[in-house]
């Protein structure tokens, strides 16, 4: 027997990938961690010792704990709509043959709230349903507040369904047909079999998906903001009025940290209940289908008339919107005017300026660094990976307003001051928004096998060259997908970077709540126009870019 | 192969210093930083003629009251800003027990009455601006009824749910329709009177002059606004009604002052210097800014800005300043319940 | 140039969850230039690790290899010029044919109508024409497998290594294309290593077999001495079928020794080249294979046995016996005319050839 221990070899990964490896820990200490531990030394350390006595001030505040009540009825509210809304949307596209102008309208209204800023739905909603609005005053409704629970309601549920509707429609796709006509082939009408096979197959989906949106509306700022009004407090906009009004960092600080509870619980839910509860995977292989069915002929009737009915509505205010954009004063004076553009062009210009540099900025060094991320923590035994990948998804999992706070106090004052910077937006952004990136090119790494990367090295090429001509054109529909995110949501963000917008750097999205609090509507919807626009360009360039760069980009996404 | 993979590394880094840098670069430009609270047309009116008249180019940004007193705090170890300007006597006088503002006596404030200027000079007021109603004629014709005149009109359940005003939490609006309210009947008096007015408000509004338009527009009856929000409206053509209350109003003082540790304190200086002068508040006259000068040597041809009339309650700024906070938790927790 | 390939007390331990699982176990292995040598074995028993260390996909924890005189053990994948033909063929699904075969030469920066002269070259080698400009998702498992070959051949590498490269293919492509290798390997005289778990590939093909168990080399032979001569009862077991009888040695008489099973006794050849000791009274297996018995009529030089089935497959009959000492026996007779069909539940003698039968130490 050789003794192990002489002539021992170890694999010795090259400095260059070291190098970046300690780049990328040192750049998520310093944007995820450290943030998070001064945000929670703030909270938890005063008068030189550890207490809770910030904790209590908060709740001993009646108007705090009802923020946090109304926070959780808010989040459970709006899960469940969307949630409906979702299935409703996502059962008709899968299981029922749908006239084409229906199927345009629901792509529209996906893609809608996706591109443009978080509190177009509610700048609508008032427009419509508020004081005076267009439909009260047709329907002749004068003595509705649209002011609390039921508009901030409202206008989350138009903006997450989509989200509950991505996810069903996912989860109702691979719920194979056979199953069924197994079950019609057995004597069960099309209704039953919808009771008792299509909705508890979805069980699990529609679980996932409420979870998602319960989270995305407990950390919703932007809505609350423009539509709860003063009787119906909620935890986000709370800690920003405990911060702009009270000038109470520290309260501020404990309130988003309230907030930190139950978004951690949900995403853990998510993660680690739901996930493991599926009871169909996407297998991929192309069997022979059956024709999808419907739930019944009166059902599907209802489902058609409701779906159309929102589907309507939703267009119905978007294009209120773009009508806004173009009038003197919405509502008083309909005369048609470029005024409310101009006024984007000139005083709003150096917020336009600013957005559109911050985004390209975040977009480039986010896509390097979560093609970077993905690759190294799924391709290079390295130590730390599952920590390193835990931690680059930290920053999105919690809610906006948790993380702006938390930098606006960590980047303020001590060893790193950041404050009034482009670099502590680009940093947020990067930080925060890059999951999807990483998520994306880390789901198709673990699809590609790593044979096709030894297979390059095998026939001569170094590392770098195999990772330039193999393993980036295979993951170039992820980077493009991350990349795409990435530059929307640094265009559309607003609960994280309110905080840190300054003299120097300001954003779109704060700008037309400055339109919005002024309650100057049209100029609000001009620069909502503006930004979608700006958007739809981005998303066309970053598409055409990518085609160029990696022809077979689209032949890939079609799986030929 | 490892120099490729060093030599793109480096490469990467390097572009990213040289980002940081510039970023930063960005920020030493010799260039006045200024927060102000005064709507955008006002705001820009007054830097612009700064920069004309010195050639200093300023970089300014808008916010509520509220708003610019928690930056500057959140700033206090690294200011963004070098002065203020324009936000209400009283945040200043907050802002100095809290360590944010540097003294400095403007050359040309000696012709600034003492009732507007801090003693020590943490503050320098520029104009007075006092509380009014503003309500839409439209809607009090429709409804048959006179424009208030007393606090106690505004409590007519005819207006239920058709008031808008500002939130005393972030501006400055809303704190001096309390601070009147205290001014006019007593603490107490005044919470219980808040309490009962809410049943009429539509939506407490996050800026001063949030509200004013829509009532200008008939979204909503009427609210109380500072005079410089309603006039704003009634020059813009809209059709609207400014009264006081008899009871007595609170009148406020927009002032300005020094940011410590101001990274361009000679700019600033400069700036405050030039803005205690005459020529600045002869600029409100000249761009429909309508406010009334702190200063009395300026002349003042609108009548709608003679408050001689008005019963202006008196208010004590250091009283007003270093109790907000308590007031304002107050009005959380005894008017919103 | 063809070279050998030696490999040198090669060990490679993988960690995970603290536990220590030896892969590969001091390999010592020879193989000459221009031999096609199979490494084969069940799976998990390593030969797939070899090979990758071989090409430098894995670091050796222990153990040296050389390609020619070169020690390659700590020269990186890309440097070491060896072909490897993948399992799953690794294509780049996002590169024609074309440039899948010429990837490896522009990565030698070779001129472009040098690498169009050469692509067409290793084309025409893998009998694979008029397919440059399709994706690899357009061909056949068979058309896929010949562009893997091509691009690894079109590089010239001083050795190549394949890992279970037909083992995606139906039966009939199989056997086509284990010739078609052959061949081209012996036309171009490169030296081969061969990684299946297919014993009939692994005979039909090699040169040699080396015989993987557990990260050890069993044996390494021509696969006629591997059939004839298993140096272990899982060489024998693992080659062809093997009846494995465990007796007694009763007496040891120079090369021959006298094995007691179940009242029979075997007078049998101790191996030949005296690599098992025996004592008297060990115990002892013998290996029998089924084509080595016949079939007979009981009587005392006979194990007696009763049929528990019989499977008529044409070429030939198979037989499963059990005999009294309970061991279930496979006898396979080649068809003939008049060849005597048993039938389930008879009773049979069968009769062993002393020199067909391998004692082997237990």
């Amino acid at each position: 027997m050789r003794s192990f221990s002489k002539n021992k070899r170890r694999q010795k990964p090259d400095t260059a990938l070291v190098a970046l490896w300690l780049g990328i820990w040192i750049f998520l200490s310093v944007f995820v961690l450290y943030p998070l531990a001064r945000l929670i030394y703030v909270v938890f350390f005063s008068d030189g010792g550890v207490s809770l006595a910030v904790l209590n001030k908060v709740f001993s505040s009646w108007y705090n704990r009802k923020a946090f009540i109304n926070s959780l009825i808010l989040a459970s509210a709006v899960g469940i709509s969307g949630t409906a809304f979702g299935f409703l949307f996502a059962f008709s596209v899968t299981r029922i043959n749908l006239p084409k102008i229906v199927k345009w309208f629901i792509s529209a209204i996906i893609v809608l709230p996706f591109v443009s800023p978080p509190f177009t739905s509610s700048i609508a909603l008032t427009m419509v349903l508020g004081p005076n609005g267009l439909l009260l005053k047709l329907l002749h409704i004068p003595d509705f507040n649209i002011y609390g629970f039921l508009g901030t309601w409202i206008a989350e549920t138009l903006t997450y369904f989509p989200v509950a509707f991505l996810t069903l429609t996912a989860v109702l796709q691979a719920i194979d047909p056979n199953l069924e006509d197994a079950a019609m082939s057995m004597g069960s009408t099309a209704w039953h079999t919808f009771c008792t096979v299509t909705l508890p197959l979805s069980i699990p989906g529609l679980a996932n998906a409420f979870l998602l949106l319960f989270g995305s509306s407990l950390a919703d700022f932007a809505t609350p903001l423009v539509m709860a009004g003063h009787t119906f407090p909620v935890l986000p906009t709370q800690a920003y009025m405990q911060i702009t009004g009270m000038y109470d960092i520290q309260g501020g600080a404990a309130i988003s940290f309230v907030l930190l509870v139950p978004a951690l619980i949900v995403y853990l839910l998510q993660h680690y209940w739901v996930e493991g509860r599926y009871y169909v995977t996407v297998s991929g292989k192309a069997g022979a289908r059956s024709k999808p069915k419907g739930a019944g002929t009166i059902a599907e009737a209802v489902m058609l008339a409701v779906i159309s009915f929102i589907s309507l509505f939703i267009i119905f205010l978007y294009s209120i919107i773009f009508l806004g954009s173009l009038v003197k004063v919405w509502g008083v004076d309909n005369s048609f005017t470029l005024e409310n553009y101009m006024y984007v062009f000139t005083v709003g210009w150096k917020a336009v300026k600013d957005t559109v540099m911050i985004a390209l900025v975040s977009t480039g060094i986010g896509s390097v660094l979560g093609v970077a991320i993905g690759y190294l923590v799924n391709r290079k035994e390295l130590p730390g990976r599952k920590a390193l990948e835990f931690m680059s998804l930290l920053n999105y999992v919690l809610p906006g307003t948790v993380i702006g706070i938390a930098y606006a106090i960590a980047f303020s004052s001590g060893p790193i001051v950041l404050t009034g910077t482009m670099t502590i937006i680009v940093a947020l952004c990067v930080s925060r928004y890059d999951a999807t990136g990483i998520r994306a090119t880390t789901a198709t790494l673990k699809q590609i096998d790593p044979s096709l990367e030894e297979a390059s090295l095998n026939l001569g090429a170094s590392k770098l060259t195999t990772f330039r001509k193999v393993t980036v054109p295979l993951i170039a529909p992820a980077i493009a997908t991350g990349t795409r995110y990435l530059f929307v949501v640094s265009m559309t963000a607003i609960s994280a970077t309110i905080f840190l917008v300054s003299v120097r750097w300001s954003l779109l999205t704060v700008r037309i709540l400055e339109c919005i609090t002024e309650l100057l509507f049209a100029q609000a919807a001009a620069f909502s126009v503006v930004l979608v626009l700006i958007v739809a360009l981005a998303m066309w360039a970053i598409r055409l870019l990518f085609s160029m760069l990696y022809p077979n980009y689209f032949r890939e996404q079609r799986g030929i | 192969m490892k120099r490729c993979g060093w030599w793109s590394t480096v490469v990467i880094f390097a572009l990213l210093s040289l980002f940081f840098v510039a970023d930063f670069a960005h920020a030493e430009k010799e260039q006045l930083n200024a927060y102000t609270i005064w709507s955008e047309r006002y705001a820009n009116a007054i830097f612009t003629a700064f920069t004309k008249d010195t050639g200093i180019k300023v970089n300014w940004m808008r916010f509520s009251s509220g708003e610019v007193q928690a930056r500057l705090e959140a700033e206090k170890n690294n200011p963004q800003v070098d002065v203020v300007f324009g936000n209400m006597a009283e945040a200043f006088v907050d802002g100095v027990q809290k360590g944010l503002f540097d003294p400095y006596k403007p050359k040309g404030a000696e012709n600034i009455p003492d009732a507007f200027k801090d003693p020590k000079g943490y503050w320098t007021g520029v104009a007075i601006d006092p509380i009014c109603f503003m309500f839409n004629t439209k809607f009090l014709k429709d409804h048959d009824l006179n424009p208030p005149t007393s606090w106690q009109d505004l409590l007519n359940p005819t207006y239920k749910g058709q008031l808008q005003m500002a939130d005393p939490r972030t501006s400055g609006t809303g704190m001096y329709r309390l601070l009147s309210v205290i001014q006019a009947m007593g603490e107490d008096e005044a919470y219980k009177y808040e309490k009962a007015l809410s049943q009429n408000v539509q939506v407490y509004t996050k800026s001063g002059a949030g509200g004013a338009l829509p009532i200008a527009r008939g979204q909503a009856a009427g609210g109380i606004f500072f005079l410089v929000d309603a006039l704003e409206m009634q020059k813009k053509g809209y059709n609207v009604t400014i009264s006081y209350p008899k009871e007595g109003v609170v009148a406020g003082i927009e002032a300005m002052g020094l940011v410590k540790g101001a990274k361009h304190p000679d700019l600033a200086k400069k700036f405050l210097d030039w803005a205690s002068t005459e020529r600045m508040q002869k600029l409100y006259e000249e761009n429909d800014i309508n406010l009334i000068p702190s200063n009395p040597n300026v002349p003042v041809f609108d009548p709608a800005l003679d408050i001689s009339k008005i019963k202006v309650l008196p208010l004590d700024v250091e009283w007003a300043g270093k109790n907000r906070d308590r007031l304002v938790e107050r009005w959380i927790n005894e008017v919103l319940q | 140039m063809t070279v050998p390939i030696y490999l040198k007390h090669l060990t490679k331990v993988f960690y995970s969850n603290g536990t220590a699982l030896k892969a590969v176990d001091d390999v010592n292995l020879q193989i000459e230039a221009g031999e096609l040598v199979t490494l084969l074995g069940p799976s998990g028993c390593g030969k797939t690790t070899i090979l990758r260390m071989i090409a430098g996909f894995e670091t050796p924890t222990e153990g040296q290899v050389f390609i020619g005189k070169r020690d390659v053990t700590d020269i990186v994948a890309n440097k070491r010029n060896i072909g490897y033909v993948f399992q799953n063929y690794a294509l780049f699904p996002h590169m024609t044919v074309f440039d899948n075969i010429a990837y490896g030469l522009k990565v030698r920066k070779l001129p472009a109508y040098e690498i169009k002269r050469r692509v067409t070259e290793a084309l025409q080698m893998v009998s694979l024409e008029g397919v440059e400009n399709r994706f690899p998702n357009q061909l056949s498992g068979g058309e896929q497998q010949r562009v893997a070959l091509a691009r690894v051949l079109v590089i010239k590498p001083q050795v190549l290594l394949m890992d279970e490269p037909l083992s995606n293919l139906d039966a009939k492509l199989r056997i086509y294309m284990r010739a078609e290798i052959r061949q081209l390997q012996k036309k171009l005289g490169i030296t081969c290593i061969y990684v299946t778990h297919d014993q009939k590939e692994a005979l039909a093909m090699a040169d040699r077999i080396a015989v993987l168990n557990e990260g050890k080399v069993e044996q390494v032979a021509t696969p006629f001495e591997l059939y004839a001569n298993p140096a272990s009862l899982f060489v024998a077991d693992f080659i062809g079928q093997a009846n494995i009888l465990k007796g007694k040695a009763s007496s040891i008489k120079g090369e021959l020794m006298d094995v007691l099973f179940h009242g029979v006794t075997f007078t049998v050849q101790i191996d030949a080249q005296r690599r098992f000791k025996f004592n008297v009274g060990d115990e002892v297996a013998l290996v029998v294979r089924p084509e080595s018995i016949k079939l007979g009529n009981v009587d005392n030089r006979s194990l007696k046995g009763k049929v528990v089935s019989a499977v008529f497959l044409g070429d030939e009959i198979e037989y499963a016996v059990e005999i009294t000492s309970g061991d279930l026996i496979r006898v396979t007779e080649p068809y003939r005319k008049d060849a005597h069909l048993y039938s389930e539940g008879e009773t049979v003698g069968l009769y062993l050839d002393p020199l067909d039968i391998k004692a082997l130490p237990v």
